[in-house]
Order: structure tokens, then sequence, then C-alpha cells
């Protein structure tokens, strides 16, 4: 379990992560949003212990992290801008994991390689941007390590690849316990494997939540009756928006008590849809409950 | 945490891998160069390695921080920083791999330098001496490693490229903690100074020196004041490479005491401190300088010091006020666009500019009118007078095989003579300077020590009058008795055949030696060649006796052995150009005579030294190539046979 408590750091003036406070299970995917220069990297790099905090504590598995090599064995990371020393070869570079991660597994790496169509033996130099990061995450994959700890993820690669990746860390999931934080700017690219979503602006966790229980807090509902209707027929429901299109209006409904399908139900509509909500649609909703514009925080 | 925990092998072996290309130009192209600079410089066929080598001086900065960038200046980029940093490694697990990778990348390249040089050796017939190989190989070793070690813990320190390589600099300024250290830069170690001494009676023949060239000598002379040549002995706390440096200009080849202790030291001292900074180094400033513009004047204008320095050891004079302008302008804005890659601030960067100017300015004044008062000799202007009231002593550096044989080579050099009267006399011929005829004297090296501390170094030459009387008084003297005092009846040295030998490196017992003074007294022993002198400190007296070597075969034959082992051991490392007997009959590596001069010479170097003196033994007079001449002696009377008939005049 990763704890970070009242965390700070700071570059010269400028404040990056002021009093950050959250705490990330064991066993899920984390999906960390936020726009550029909101501190996604700087928080990735205080984790494994490349920077240290100005004050605050993270503890991971109840250790500090910070120059701890006991804990950074548990931790891969990848970051948005990739090293590659020199004429290495897909080969090489798994060796150079190999060596630190007592549990890397060396077949995996050849069959990822395989299915990716990546040569093992020929320099990395050659690859291009996508490709280098399908070889950097294959490799991630083979230490076997608890946490992965992913910046941009999946900057670079084709939707196919995305996918099959994707598929490759639910199925690490599914070996042994890992927990996975993964950064991104775009909400889309998290929708579909995080189970947790933090949404990271002006140096603290603005909103944190599972994101099955933000999809199911909130419903989209296409609705029409005989008479004429307006807004104030919803008074008794928590409605986030509500926009009327000829006699068909589509509402967004907050409902924590799951009891507004029953009651829509008894209105006795001529119309009753209930739609699913994309996630960036539930967190720009969340955000103007908060009083945020959702462009002012995330790019899309 | 134990050095296995602390050392990563798999982390070295991966290090040397990422980094192979540069590896084989740390393991074979260095070694190549030096090993080629070193057997290029010979004296007579043995390979010298520590004479004037510009190249092996580079070599022992360049490798070393060369080595420490490669394996430290990943912290110099941001993306290099996540992927190390992101290992499961602790900062000292990775500082203390490093180094000890590039260590052992040092020894690998020496290993393959020593290789190189035998294969030189062999294939230009050059002799290599053992031990002045282990002495360079431990001398450069310590070098290196302590260039590699202040290397890490500048990169540790420094925030990009440029500042770690002043930071060097500064670090090799100020680690020696050595407030002369100006003085080794601008200076010889060695300067005259006028010594002021009125009431000594200074040899006519030999005060005004010629060289020293001072117009109104004699007038000064009548005054009571005489020169003399003296050198001013700075010491040095130097370590092993900024010995180095202070030596570019004229290397001295005289390995100080005591600099491999504090190589050592400070080698420890520079990885603790490189460890230190690198666990606290914030690695979030990659490939930026300081973003305070402030701070980063203020480093710039640190970093002006090595550069001052440098400049001055360059000769590049402040006092040409354009010349600096240019130069600390130039480095002002090129330090502004390689570690900001642009220049803000113009005009508060000018008035940094102007502040460090006149700084640097006031700076090189202060040093000038130190350099003046105290270092710089100029032609015709003598630096300093010494008066005798400041004087505390003397003492006089005797070679053991010196003609100046005051005790037969017996170690005096640490006694300080302090008596007055001992002093003037001694300055009295210590000013004489013969300016002609040196040849005619004899001659050593002294120090003068004053009250304050300082010494100076220089040459006391005597006739052979003057040495007689110097010697009695020397022999006389409270300082010398003193220190022989518990040396009483006790056999100091036994000596000829220009040597001197203590009595425990001739291996043979006190025993023998007293049955030979119970004898009779040998003074009028006539053959010097054929006697030796057992010099003694019997009843607070010192004494010298003349034995035949026939009175004494055991100690003569000790002698003599001791003689052609010497002679034999030169022979590995020096041709012989003659033989000649005692009656003048010479064998020459000629046409007509090289068969019995090949003979001669493999009876010789078959390491035939014993002898019996008892016995009939002929001596033989073996010159070298460079001219030097030693004795041979042998019982095998055949040998003359060899040698061409002497013609009768």
């Amino acid at each position: 379990m990763i704890q970070i408590k009242k965390m700070s750091k700071s570059f010269s003036k400028s404040k990056v992560l002021n009093q950050l406070s959250c705490c990330i299970e064991d066993n899920c995917i984390y999906g960390l949003v936020g726009a550029n220069g909101a501190g996604k990297s700087t928080l990735l790099r205080i984790l494994v212990g490349i920077y240290q905090q100005d004050s605050g504590t993270v503890k991971i598995d109840d250790e500090n992290s910070f120059d701890n090599d006991s804990v950074k064995k548990k931790i891969v990371f990848i970051p948005d801008d990739l090293y590659i020393p020199n004429s290495y070869t897909l080969l090489d570079y798994a060796k150079f994991y190999q060596s630190f991660y007592p549990k890397f597994d060396m077949n995996l790496v050849r069959q990822l390689a395989e299915k990716l169509h990546l040569d093992m033996h020929k320099s990395l130099d050659s690859f291009s941007k996508g490709m280098k990061r399908q070889c950097v995450l294959i490799c991630a994959l083979a230490t076997n390590a608890k946490y992965y700890l992913f910046d941009e993820t999946f900057d670079g690669l084709d939707p196919v690849v995305r996918n099959f990746m994707k598929k490759q860390f639910i199925h690490q999931m599914g070996k042994q316990d890992t927990t996975i934080i993964m950064t991104s700017h775009n909400l889309r690219e998290l929708e579909d494997i995080c189970d947790h979503l933090g949404l990271l602006y002006q140096g603290g966790i603005l909103f944190e939540s599972e994101i099955d229980q933000l999809k199911t807090d909130m419903y989209k509902v296409q609705i029409s009756f005989k008479e004429p209707f307006d807004e104030k027929n919803f008074k008794d429901f928590k409605v986030l928006s509500f926009k009327k299109n000829g006699s068909v209006a589509t509402l967004i409904i907050q409902d924590q008590e799951q009891t507004a399908k029953t009651k829509l139900k008894q209105m006795k509509p001529i119309l009753l849809d209930f739609l699913p909500l994309t996630l960036e649609e539930v967190f720009i909703y969340e955000m103007e409950v908060l009083g945020y514009e959702f462009e002012n925080i995330i790019s899309k | 945490m134990n050095l296995k925990t602390l050392f990563q092998s798999k982390y070295f072996y991966q290090n040397l891998k990422k980094s192979k290309a540069i590896l084989a130009i740390f393991l074979f192209l260095f070694p190549l160069i030096l090993a080629l600079s070193h057997s290029m410089s010979t004296t007579q066929g043995v390979i010298s390695f520590f004479q004037n080598n510009f190249l092996g001086d580079l070599i022992m900065f360049l490798y070393p921080i060369t080595l420490s960038v490669l394996l430290f200046s990943f912290v110099f980029q941001k993306r290099k920083v996540d992927f190390m940093m992101s290992m499961p490694l602790s900062r000292k697990q990775i500082f203390i791999t490093n180094t000890l990778t590039g260590i052992s990348v040092i020894l690998a390249s020496f290993l393959i330098y020593v290789c190189f040089l035998f294969l030189f050796a062999l294939l230009f017939h050059q002799v290599i001496s053992f031990p002045y190989l282990i002495t360079y190989l431990l001398y450069s070793l310590l070098g290196y490693i302590l260039v590699f070690t202040v290397a890490n813990l500048a990169i540790s320190l420094a925030g990009n490229f440029l500042t770690t390589l002043v930071l060097i600099a500064l670090l090799f300024l100020f680690v020696p903690v050595n407030s002369y250290i100006y003085r080794n830069f601008v200076a010889d170690y060695g300067r005259m100074v006028e010594l002021k001494a009125p009431n000594i009676e200074v040899k006519n023949y030999n005060n005004c020196t010629d060289y020293l060239e001072i117009k109104n000598c004699e007038e000064q002379k009548k005054s009571g004041i005489y020169y003399t040549d003296l050198e001013k002995n700075i010491v040095t706390t130097h370590s092993i490479p900024v010995q180095n440096i202070t030596n570019l200009r004229r290397f001295t080849k005289i390995i100080p005491e005591g600099i491999y202790l504090k190589t050592f030291f400070l080698i420890f001292i520079m990885f603790f401190l490189g460890c230190f900074a690198f666990q606290k180094r914030k690695m979030e400033n990659c490939e930026t300088s300081f973003q305070s513009f402030h701070l980063h004047s203020f480093v710039k204008i640190l970093t002006i010091i090595p550069l001052f320095f440098f400049l001055f050891a360059l000769k590049i004079s402040f006092e040409n006020i354009f010349l600096s302008l240019l130069i600390i302008l130039t480095y002002f804005f090129l330090y502004d666009l390689i570690t900001r890659k642009k220049i803000t601030h113009v005009l508060l960067s000018l008035v940094y500019f102007t502040l460090t100017f006149f700084i640097c300015l006031g700076c090189f004044q202060t040093l000038k009118y130190h350099l003046e008062k105290q270092l710089l000799p100029k032609s015709n202007h003598l630096l300093e007078s010494i008066e005798i009231k400041d004087i505390q002593g003397f003492q006089l550096d005797i070679p053991s095989s010196s003609e100046f044989n005051l005790l037969r080579g017996y170690d005096i050099s640490k006694i300080t003579f302090q008596d007055r009267e001992l002093i003037q006399t001694f300055l009295s011929y210590a000013f004489a300077i013969p300016s002609n005829y040196i040849s005619n004297y004899k001659a050593t090296y002294y120090k003068l020590y004053l009250k304050d501390g300082t010494f100076y170094r220089g040459i006391i030459y005597l006739n052979n009058d003057e040495f007689s009387e110097f010697k009695e008084q020397l022999k006389e003297s409270r300082e010398l008795n003193d220190y022989l005092k518990v040396k009483n009846n006790q056999i100091l040295t036994v000596s000829n055949l220009g040597q001197n030998y203590r009595v425990n490196e001739l291996n043979i017992t006190f025993d023998s030696l007293k049955k030979v003074l119970k004898q009779k007294d040998y003074e009028e022993a006539n053959d010097f060649d054929e006697s030796f002198i057992i010099t003694l400190y019997h009843n607070n007296t010192l004494e010298e006796i003349f034995v035949p070597y026939e009175e004494a075969p055991i100690i003569s034959n000790a002698l003599i052995k001791k003689n052609n082992q010497h002679l034999i051991k030169l022979l590995e490392t020096n041709e012989i150009q003659s033989i000649t007997t005692q009656e003048n009959a010479t064998l020459r590596n000629t046409k007509s005579d090289r068969k019995n001069f090949e003979k001669m010479v493999s009876y010789i170097k078959t390491n035939h030294y014993n002898i019996d003196t008892s016995q009939k033994y002929i001596r033989l007079y073996v010159t070298l190539e460079n001219e030097e001449m030693y004795y041979y002696y042998t019982n095998d009377l055949t040998l003359l046979k060899n040698f061409p008939e002497v013609e009768e005049e």
C-alpha cells in the first residue's frame, strides 16, 4: 500500500506538490490525471525515490521510499522520456533489468517480443519511438515487481498495441499482487483500464474515486412526457444537467441512494432511457459540483 | 550494511557492458600512449619514468576525469537520471559501485600499460628498471585514483559539466590546504638571497661571484655585505596530482616524503565526501544552472578563481587591463552560454562583471606585491637579506660517496650545528664561491636554518686545507659529540673502493672487527687502494684507522664482494667500454680484442664476486659506457692472459 501524507515538493520558487495526501490500495490500477505540469511525473519520481520530498511522508508498504533499495526492488518505473543505453538490443535491455530484479521472467520478454514482432537482437537505436516503448514496457512487465509506475504509459503506441498492453497489465494483475499507477493527461486513455482515478490539480489530489462508484452514482437519462414539462418537474432529484430538445429532455442525475430509477418510472414517462456516461462526462459534472471548470484542470 | 551489499557486482558488470567502446579507449589507447611516451624517454637504453613527460601529466588528469564523467555524468541528463535512479539501488550503492568500477578500470589499464611497456622494451631493446617501474606505478596509480575521486566529488556537487570542470580545478587548488600554493605556480623552488655578514672574513678570492653580476659588489663588501647563491626551500604539502601540476615546467624527479600517505589520505577524504554529496544530491538539478540569477552569478564569480590562477600560471598578466578585460568578459559570456544557453540580465551581468574585474585586479596586485617581495627573482636584484642573528644552525647533507667525506659517509645529515663560532666559520666558507676551479674543491650541499623555521639550500666548496681545518672543527663540535655519544666504542663505518658501508651491510661481525682493532695502529698504511678504513667513535673521540687488506681478510673479502656485486648489478643496465689491468693493459670491444673482451665480460657477469684477499689476486679497472670507472677484483690470475702485453717504455 502506498500512503502519502501532507507531502510537498518545490522546484526553486514554484511549488509543484502542495500538502498532497492520498492512499493507493494494493491490487488496483490507479490512474493519475492532470494537466501538463500538474505534478504527475514529480509524484511518480518521488514514489520511486529519484526525488526527495521537501516535507511530509511517503510510505510504501510502511517503509520510507527515498533511497531505500529494499523498497525500490518492489517498484519498476517507466518515465515518459525513455533512455536506452547506446547500441543496446532488447535482449541487452532485458538482461539489464534481469540483473536488478530477481523475479525477472526472460521467457515473458521472448513471448511478448514475438507477439509484437520485435527483434530481440536488433539495436534499439534503429527502433521507432513506439517500438522502443513496447520494448521498455515488456521488460517492465517481466520484472514481476509489485508496483508499476508508468508515466504517460501509452505515449506513441498505436491503438492495437495499446489494447494489447492493457490486456497484459490485467493479465499481470491476475498472476500476482500488483499495483499499477499510470499517469496521463488524457482521461480516455485510462477509462477502460483503471479502477481508481485521482485528479491532480494545483499540487494536490482534487478528486479521487473508484471508477465503478463514479459511474454507478450518475445516470444520463433521456425522458419525455405527454404533457409539457420543464426542469421544475425534477426538483426531487439531484439534477446536474438538464437539456431539452423538442419534447425530449436529457438529464444527468446524481443518485447515491439508487432510488432515482424507481421515482422516474413512477412519473409515467412516454420515453425513459438510461444511457452510460463516459468517464470524461462523469468528471465534467463532478468538477462542476466542486465549482471547477473541467477545461481548466485537464487538457483534452 | 557490508561491502558485499554496497558493491553491486551485477551493476558493476552492466556498467562495463554499456560502455564497451569507451572502455576500449581507456584500456588500450591510454596505456598505449603512456607506454609509447615512456619508451621514447630513455637514458642510455633504460626507460626513464620520471623525466619531463607532459603527456604523462596530462593523461593523469584527462583519463580519470573522463572516466568519472563516463560513470557519473548521468546525473546531468534527466532521462538518464530517471533510468539509473529508478533501479533498485541505493545512492550509496551506485556511488560505491561506480567508484570501484573506475578504480578497476584504472588498475586494468595499468596492467595493460605494463604489458605494452614490456613489448616496446623488447622491440626497441630497452631496459626497464623494476624499482623505478614499481615506484612509478604506485605514484601514478594513487595520482589517478585521487583525480578520479576528486572528479566524482565535483560531479556530485556540480549542476552541469562545465561547473564540474571548474570545481575540479577549485578542489585541486584548495584541497591540498596549502597557503603557499601560489608560490609553486609562479616560482621555482630556488632563488638567490642576500646575506649581510659584517663580522665574517670571507676569503677575498671568492666572494663577489661572477654569476651574481652585482655591480657594486666590491663596494658592498667593504660594508660587510656578502652574497651567495642559495636556494630557498619551499615546503610543499601537495598531493601527487598537484605535485605534477606544479612541476609541469620543472619536474624534480624527487618523490617527496610522505606523499603516498598524504595522497592516500586525500583519496579517502574525497571518497567519503563524494559519497555524502552524492547521497544528498538533488537529482532534479539536471542540465541547468542555478535557477536564481544571483546564485548563478555568485558561482560564476567563484569559478573565476581557478581561471585567475591558470592565467597567472601561463604568465598572462593582469597588468594589461584591456587583455584581462577581454578575457574575463569572454569567460563571463561563454559561461552563461554553456550553463544557461542564453545571456540574460545583461545590465546586472555587467555590474557583476565590473565587481569581479576589480576584485581580480586587486587580487593580482596583492599577489604581485607578495611575489616581488618574497619570491620572484629579477636579474640584478636580490630579494632577501638574512642577518647572522637570524640563523638557527646548519646541516651538512653529505652523500655517502661524496669526496666531502667527513665521517666516511656516516650519516650526520640530521645534526644541526648551532654553535655560533662554528656557524661563523661555516658561513665564511659557505660564502666562498670559487668561480673557475671548482674541480679542485670538495663540495657538499648544506641546509641553512633560520629561526623562523624556513631553510635554504646551498653548496659549500672547500679546498684540501680548508676541508681539513673545517673537519677538525666539526669533529670537536658539541653537536657531533652529543650525537655520537651513544655510539661510544662502536664502529661507525668501514669503507674503501669509493664506497662506505655500515658494518651490518657487510655481514661481518663486530668480533671480527674488534680483532683487527686490537692489532697495531695501521694509520701508516700506504696503499689506499689495498686497504680499508674503519671509522669509530672511541673514548669520546672520532678515529679513523687504515687497515691493509691482508691484515683482515674477513673484512676485506666482504668489502670486495660487495664492490664486485655492485659492479655486476650495474652491468645489467650498462655496457662495458674497456677493462684495464694495473699494468695499463687494456681490452676494448674492438675487432682485434673482441673475442677476449667478450670472454672477460662474460666472466665478470657470471657472478664471480667472491674473492680471498689472503691469496694472490688481481685488480681490474672496468670503465662503463658512461665513463664511470669501477674496480673489479678476482683471484683468477689466468684472466690476465686475455690482455695484450704492455710494452715497457
